[in-house]
């Protein structure tokens, strides 16, 4: 997986917001709000390096007090959410 | 014989340079005129030739709305060229060469079009060299009442004027502050105050006057009249939305975040739901003045 072009990350509250800002999104008219969790991973892959559930598991579980098995399911559901957000390829 | 006139705009200011006759058309700036330039001084908008450029490079075309103005942007090395077309698919009627830092910016327009030109060339202009200070030039009506502004966002056609007449049919005291285009401003109190500005979309109502804001509601027609708070997320993409501005410009577009950011948490955003009656008014604005 790699996150689209074009998007950025924005706090707003106690959430963050996900725009789609640059040419390449002129058109996406959606935004995507995440929580701290998810805004954290989109950071660790918003360099546009491949990625894959196992990962951004690693990533959890650097950063997060959480087994290997929940933030391999957390980031299962959060690529999953991703893809049907069409935010990542 | 070429004249210079002046304005102030909730406190920008911005000069036109044109000849006399032309001048004369603008008497929707008259409220907002000042005899001496004021500090701080946005931009120069001169009326004159703008050379052909064989290079340029495209940047961006909105044609967001069928009913607006057609905006093309281009690069000329580090300048600007913005054109304008009446609507979506109309010709090409005016050329703007505009600097870097937007404060020089030249305007040849078709003589049949000067007015439309000049009021949309100072209209975008004055959205971009006020991005950064913590302005919102709002696509808006607003309404006066008991001294506190009340902005009506929505799409074309939702019905901002129609919400804004049911105020003042309403409510004898309340008065109509500009039905298209005003100004927001973020105060360094962080206190939140919308002015008049000199676009007013098809009313004539160009008033130089300062109030804060007492709410801020985004309409949409509905079949019943209802009211409810929106999230942060739903009120900035209104904001945002409604909000003049070069958003493919990173610089600008932080700045537009950073105040729409602040304000919504300060103003609460509104999403009132709404037939064209007198009770969306009387609804609209009990919430509010309870909240």
């Amino acid at each position: 997986m790699k996150i689209k072009q074009g998007f950025k990350l924005r706090p707003l509250g106690n959430e963050f917001i996900l725009v789609g800002e640059g040419l390449e999104q002129i058109n996406f008219n959606r935004m995507i709000t995440m929580n701290e969790t998810a805004a954290y991973l989109w950071q660790r892959v918003m360099d546009g390096q491949d990625f894959d559930a196992q990962r951004l598991a690693d990533y959890l579980t650097e950063e997060y007090e959480v087994t290997p098995e929940q933030a391999l399911n957390d980031s299962q559901a959060t690529i999953d959410s991703w893809l049907k957000a069409e935010i990542i390829m | 014989m070429v004249e210079s006139r002046n304005y102030n705009v909730a406190g920008f200011g911005f000069s036109i340079d044109g000849e006399s006759d032309v001048l004369a058309l603008l008497t929707n700036y008259e409220p907002f005129r000042v005899e001496q330039p004021i500090d701080p001084m946005l931009f120069r908008l001169v009326l004159g030739e703008v050379k052909p450029e064989p290079t340029m490079e495209h940047v961006f075309t909105d044609t967001s709305d069928d009913d607006m103005p057609r905006i093309e942007v281009y690069h000329v090395g580090r300048d600007w060229q913005i054109q304008l077309a009446m609507y979506k698919t109309s010709p090409i009627c005016a050329i703007m060469r505009v600097s870097e830092d937007f404060s020089l910016v030249r305007l040849q327009a078709d003589p049949a079009v000067i007015k439309f030109a000049i009021d949309n060339a100072a209209m975008l202009i004055y959205a971009f060299s006020t991005a950064d200070k913590g302005v919102l030039e709002m696509h808006a009506s607003v309404t006066v009442k008991d001294g506190k502004g009340f902005l009506f966002l929505g799409k074309s056609g939702t019905g901002k004027s129609t919400h804004s007449r049911l105020w003042l049919e309403t409510f004898p005291e309340a008065w109509l502050l500009n039905d298209d285009n005003p100004v927001l401003r973020l105060l360094p109190n962080n206190e939140v105050h919308v002015y008049g500005s000199p676009w007013s979309g098809k009313t004539p109502c160009y008033i130089n006057r300062e109030v804060p804001v007492g709410g801020i509601v985004k309409l949409t027609q509905a079949p019943a009249n209802a009211i409810h708070t929106l999230s942060l997320p739903e009120a900035y993409a209104y904001m945002l939305a409604s909000s003049s501005g070069l958003k493919i410009v990173p610089a600008m577009m932080d700045a537009l975040y950073n105040t729409i950011a602040s304000v919504i948490q300060i103003i609460p955003v509104q999403g009132l739901e709404c037939l064209p009656d007198t009770d969306a008014a009387k609804l609209c604005e009990s919430t509010i003045n309870t909240k």
